[in-house]
């Protein structure tokens, strides 16, 4: 049976390894197509994606009322677009508030729409925000005119409205300057067939369930490429799935991380997930460390605000362990993992009864990933 | 706390497939990288005869493909009731046993000793058992004649091979009202009353017309008291509705457990009743017992933290979530 979960699991593992450093979306990385959605506006119509593609820039923005910083970028996108619509920039706007939108939730998702001049799509039963594995609110993906993402952003910041103006300008051409920081990064290491055939293998094994096979494949390719990082990631995924019957298996993950890290130091699924490990070897303070590396490397990372969170907990600091996990909270309030750990916090703060509530939240919500899973 | 009674009737219907009840028209669980409408993932699979067996040899066909554990009781259940299917449809469907556990013992001898006269293949590396997302045996998927998946049946229960009979019937675009099969005509004609009742209360619940599915139910119950079935759905769908029910609800879960004393979803009932009559340690009793008897405690610890936090025992409530949470979250 575990293999089973495991396979399910990593079937979705394999994309988030090979993610390069933007970690807006778990299963949708730049460089990538953006997967298709038919929505509906909030009076009805019908808006799809592919049919939308095509002008130099197209911005995808999932918000949600709920969200604070959904409204400050919101407000600085109809600034952009005002601008830039003449030159080609579309954006499409996501509603996450909800699963099912009703009463007096979809009236304030109306009002708060009501003068946007772009249209606003209801995310029905949250499946596309699943389907991307959205990791904080707001998220944006801003497509190219053949609908590959080119820039993703997650949460936003003062500082993200210079780099989202900057991309949006780049793909439309404005602002040569701009353009080298935002191009479509060619991957720029390419590793031996040999290698290559492994870590292949070592996918399909994974999406058959059978991620035993799986790793020594990928202990070979990363034996015989000492420079390449994918293989090493997802193995050290492997790694920390069994580790729960053999605890040998951490160290095992550990190494591997510290030799991707070497090899792409600035990669926050690397950095965040060796933080992981660290922690599950109960080495806090260096689960601490990496885990405010990985958010140094991107602010919004809910699984490393986790991760800190955990950290901070297990090193008797749990005040300041709720900041952590209310952050990740704000970020992705509909994260099974981070109400999980908000329950921890509360339970060691001797807040029960909202630590009860919490861990409802999280069994309800794992549930409802796996079954869009 | 507003939570309790909340969700309408789909999640006593998701609570009673995940704890294994019997007889619901389909577990969403069964195969899980199969979905209803998609293309059906391609095998080729050793018989324990010494041939193979493929999908794609039985294009033109509808295919039942069953996936066994060999020693297990449903399974062997399961097996032979399928020789039922494949008889009425002669040669417009092909059934496939899948023994997934070949390595467990002298699968020949076992297959040969279920006396079936479809192919049983030995999925040796769980490859197919992976592919098609398998959780549990019996799972048995029905598929269609252009190879695109129908629906599935998880685990086996007394209405099995009238299921799978449907299914194939829809998979080849027949009629789906039958002759009644000599097994169908044994019934007493107050369980045939009864099922359709059944039939139709489950559907209206699919639809959440939750008044309309409980008075299905009732009408169900009336006329068979001996339906545990329909006792147990009930029995669920009541509380689901509103905690208000429990007195309701209470009789028929009690004799929905008389009829099957291993219900998990049973107790479960039963243990929201006394959780709402304020009796949590009873109920806690009753839940952790149930907990021990299924291989996926998941939905019984939940359960347990709800009853807990519904009588403000917080930390315990923490404990029992934690426990669901721990084998969700791994």
């Amino acid at each position: 049976m575990g293999g089973k979960r495991l396979g399910a699991v990593l079937g979705l593992v394999v994309l988030l390894a090979v993610a390069p450093a933007a970690a807006a979306f778990k299963y949708v990385e730049v460089g990538q197509k953006a997967p298709d959605f038919a929505l509906k506006t909030l009076d009805g119509q019908e808006v799809r994606l592919s049919d939308r593609v095509g002008p130099k820039a197209l911005a995808v923005v999932f918000w949600a009322t709920w969200s604070a910083r959904s409204k400050p970028l919101l407000a600085d996108l109809v600034e952009l677009y005002r601008e830039r619509k003449d030159q080609g920039f579309e954006i499409i706007a996501v509603n996450v508030d909800h699963e099912q939108l009703e009463g007096e939730a979809r009236a304030a998702v109306e009002a708060a729409a009501k003068d946007l001049p772009f249209p606003v799509v209801v995310d029905e039963g949250l499946a596309t925000y699943y389907a991307y594995g959205v990791v904080a609110t707001p998220s944006l993906a801003l497509l190219d005119e053949t609908g590959t993402v080119r820039y993703a952003l997650a949460s936003y910041s003062t500082a993200a409205k210079r780099d989202l103006r900057d991309a949006v300008d780049a793909l439309l051409g404005i602002h040569e300057e701009a353009a080298p920081r935002f191009a479509v990064k060619k991957r720029d290491y390419v590793p031996p067939k040999k290698a290559t055939l492994h870590y292949q293998k070592a996918q399909v094994l994974i999406r058959r369930g059978m991620a035993r096979k799986a790793v020594r494949d990928l202990e070979r390719a990363a034996k015989i490429d000492p420079k390449w990082a994918d293989p090493r990631v997802l193995l050290a995924r492997l790694y920390l799935e069994r580790a729960g019957k053999r605890p040998r298996y951490l160290e095992k993950a550990e190494a591997v991380l510290r030799e991707a890290r070497e090899i792409q130091p600035r990669h926050v699924q690397t950095v965040g997930l060796l933080a992981e490990v660290l922690e599950a070897r109960g080495k806090h303070d260096e689960a601490l460390a990496a885990a405010e590396e990985a958010l140094r490397i991107e602010p919004a990372y809910t699984p490393a605000l986790v991760v800190k969170a955990r950290a901070l907990r297990s090193l008797g600091r749990p005040e300041e362990a709720a900041q952590a996990v209310d952050a990740a909270l704000e970020l992705d309030p509909r994260n099974p993992r981070v109400l999980a750990e908000k329950g921890e916090v509360a339970a060691a703060l001797g807040r029960w009864e909202e630590a009860a509530g919490a861990f409802r939240r999280a069994v309800e919500l794992a549930w409802k990933a796996r079954g869009e899973g | 706390m507003g939570t309790r009674g909340h969700k309408g009737l789909a999640v006593g219907v998701a609570l009673a497939v995940a704890v294994g009840l019997g007889g619901l028209p389909r577990s969403a669980e069964a195969f899980r990288k199969v979905q209803p409408g998609q293309p059906a993932p391609e095998f080729a699979l050793k018989t324990v005869d010494g041939g193979e067996v493929t999908l794609s040899a039985h294009r033109g066909k509808a295919v039942v493909l069953s996936f066994l554990r060999q020693g297990q009781g449903r399974s062997t259940k399961a097996a032979k009731a399928l020789m039922e299917v494949a008889a009425r449809f002669g040669d417009r469907v092909a059934v496939v046993g899948v023994v997934v556990n070949p390595g467990d013992g002298d699968a020949k001898a076992w297959a040969e000793g279920l006396g079936v006269s479809y192919p049983v293949a030995l999925d040796t590396g769980q490859e197919v058992y992976g592919a098609y997302g398998v959780l549990v045996a019996p799972s048995t998927g029905v598929i269609d004649p252009d190879g695109v998946f129908v629906e599935e049946v998880g685990g086996y229960t007394a209405g099995f091979a009238d299921e799978v009979r449907r299914l194939v019937a829809q998979a080849l675009g027949e009629e789906v009202e039958e002759e009644p099969t000599p097994e169908e005509t044994a019934k007493p004609e107050a369980r045939k009353l009864a099922e359709r009742h059944l039939q139709k209360a489950k559907l209206l619940a699919k639809r959440k017309m939750t008044e309309k599915a409980l008075a299905a139910a009732r009408e169900a119950v009336q006329a068979d008291d001996t339906f545990g079935e329909a006792h147990e759905l009930l029995g669920l769908w009541l509380l689901d509705a509103s905690p208000d029910n429990a007195d309701e609800a209470e009789p028929h879960l009690r004799k929905a457990l008389e009829q099957n004393p291993r219900s998990t979803a049973a107790k479960v009932g039963l243990a929201r009743v006394l959780g709402i009559r304020g009796q949590t340690d009873e109920a806690a009793a009753l839940l952790e017992d149930a907990a021990r008897l299924t291989p996926k405690p998941e939905r019984i610890y939940y359960e347990l933290g709800r009853i807990y936090e519904g009588a403000g025992q917080y930390e315990k409530a923490v404990g029992a979530y934690r426990k669901a949470l721990e084998r969700l979250l791994r």
